[in-house]
């Protein structure tokens, strides 16, 4: 007779020695010790400053060293041809646009443009799309047409629900310099959030 | 006291300079902090009296920058004559160490204009005040308040700096210096990289004209004759600036001294300084 899986049978795995009062608990916490790693939780993922005015290294230094002070920053590039400033955050960071935009101007600089690479849930609010970016971060979604910034269009809408399948986005963006708003996010591109193999 | 003065204008009125030995507006991040270490060597041989007097000073000079906001920054800077060698004819003395005055001072941004990379438009106030710290040879009684103005203007490759400080000299145990109006102007010009890439390090060339205007000295009532004049030196340097340091060097040599009385003229003064960053937390 087929072990029907363990239910009612004590959960004994075929050719294992688990006892039975061990046996569905060890497999849960093997499952959960396997599943947590690739859990993927809304965040910043990726940030692109661009910052006028820092003309030497030594402006540099202040600006990595304010920016190093966020919670998960992992990596700060500075490219001063470019007056950029490129940041890879480390999985469950604390970092937000506030918190960066605060940052650049404790280091005496301000922020002109933020790009941003983002994991979020797709949401709807007064129904305007949000993407629900953890950290108290919502972003209201807007997209560019023909030099125009308006809402996110209705195609474009139903293909970001659509690649989300209800789970996370992964949504690159620039906050809108137009309104120097925070919590807007102009979107360039976006894809379905793989969860990354254990 | 005199000969200390004698050889007063050939020093750095505030020693706050983050150019070389010119200030610049440019920003200190909040909580951040820059140490400064400077020599300054000194010859001054060329006497108008007959009395054939030679003086060789060195003088360390220590500066602490300190981010207090993003647009506020305070300076404290502390001078030590290491050295001081004078000859009077064939006579000679050698003066031991001693420090100098305190000088403490604020700087506030009150123009920024960040127009593109590497690029920038800043204009900033300073205010502070010079403490009776020092020996009397190598200092002042006095404490004098202390006004000014900077301004950078950076494009890409070249920069501008432009200073102007004001003290005001106070009268106490019946002495007081001259006022001292000190103003600098300085270009940066980057040598190398031509464009930065993912590299930080550049070497910049720099010229500056550093001139000061010094008021009479009075002291028990009379004015002294020997105090006073207008002195202006050109002053080509180098700096390599990386992100963790700063190193620079510079040679004051004088294109015009008009000096009152019998003081000594400079010759030459040899300027070398390192600057290392550090985190107040």
């Amino acid at each position: 007779m087929s072990d029907p899986g363990g239910a009612g049978t004590g959960g004994t795995l075929r050719g294992s020695r688990f006892k039975s009062v061990w046996g569905r608990p060890c497999i849960g916490l093997l499952a959960l010790w396997i599943w947590v790693p690739s859990v993927s939780r809304s965040e910043l993922l990726e940030a692109e400053l661009t910052i006028a005015g820092m003309t030497c290294a030594f402006c540099a230094f202040g600006i990595e060293k304010k920016l190093h002070e966020i919670d998960g920053v992992r990596d700060v590039t500075v490219l001063l041809d470019e007056g950029q400033v490129r940041l890879v955050l480390s999985p469950a960071n604390a970092a937000t646009p506030r918190g960066i935009q605060a940052a650049v101007k404790d280091a005496g600089f301000k922020l002109s443009q933020l790009e941003l690479q983002v994991r979020g849930k797709l949401m709807s609010e007064a129904n305007v799309p949000t993407l629900d970016a953890g950290n108290a971060t919502r972003f209201r979604l807007l997209e560019a047409h023909d030099g125009r910034i308006g809402p996110l269009g209705v195609e474009t809408r139903q293909a970001m629900e659509a690649a989300s399948g209800g789970g996370l986005l992964r949504v690159r963006g620039v906050l809108n310099p137009e309104s120097g708003e925070m919590n807007e996010l102009i979107v360039r591109s976006f894809s379905q959030d793989v969860r990354p193999m254990p | 006291m005199k000969g200390a003065l004698v050889v007063a204008l050939a020093l750095p009125a505030i020693g706050a300079a983050q150019g070389i030995n010119t200030n610049v507006a440019l920003p200190v991040a909040k909580g951040e902090g820059i140490w400064r270490s400077q020599l300054r060597a000194t010859v001054s041989t060329d006497d108008p009296s007959v009395m054939e007097r030679e003086v060789h000073d060195l003088v360390l000079l220590q500066t602490l920058v300190i981010g207090v906001t993003p647009r506020l920054t305070g300076f404290a800077t502390l001078p030590m004559l290491a050295l001081r060698r004078t000859e009077v004819g064939s006579s000679r003395r050698r003066d031991a160490p001693a420090f100098g005055d305190l000088t403490l001072l604020g700087r506030y941004m009150v123009f920024v204009d960040d127009y593109a990379p590497l690029s920038t438009r800043r204009v900033a106030v300073l205010g502070g005040i010079k403490l009776p710290t020092g020996a009397d040879r190598f200092g002042t009684p006095s404490y004098d308040p202390i006004l000014g103005v900077v301004g950078t203007w950076a494009a890409n490759r070249h920069e501008l700096d432009v200073d102007a400080l004001f003290r005001l000299t106070t009268e106490r145990r019946q002495f007081e210096a001259g006022d001292r109006l000190r103003y600098d102007v300085a270009y940066r010009y980057r040598l190398w990289p031509e464009r930065f890439g993912s590299g930080l390090a550049q070497l910049n060339g720099i010229l500056e004209l550093n001139g000061s205007w010094t008021g009479r000295t009075e002291e028990g009532g009379g004015t002294l004759r020997d105090s006073g004049g207008n002195v202006l030196l050109i002053a080509p340097g180098f700096q390599l600036v990386t992100n963790r340091l700063i190193l620079e060097a510079s040679l004051q040599l004088p294109l015009a001294q008009d000096l009152r009385g019998s003081q000594l003229e400079t010759d030459l003064i040899g300027v070398i300084s390192v600057r290392v960053p550090f985190s107040l937390d």
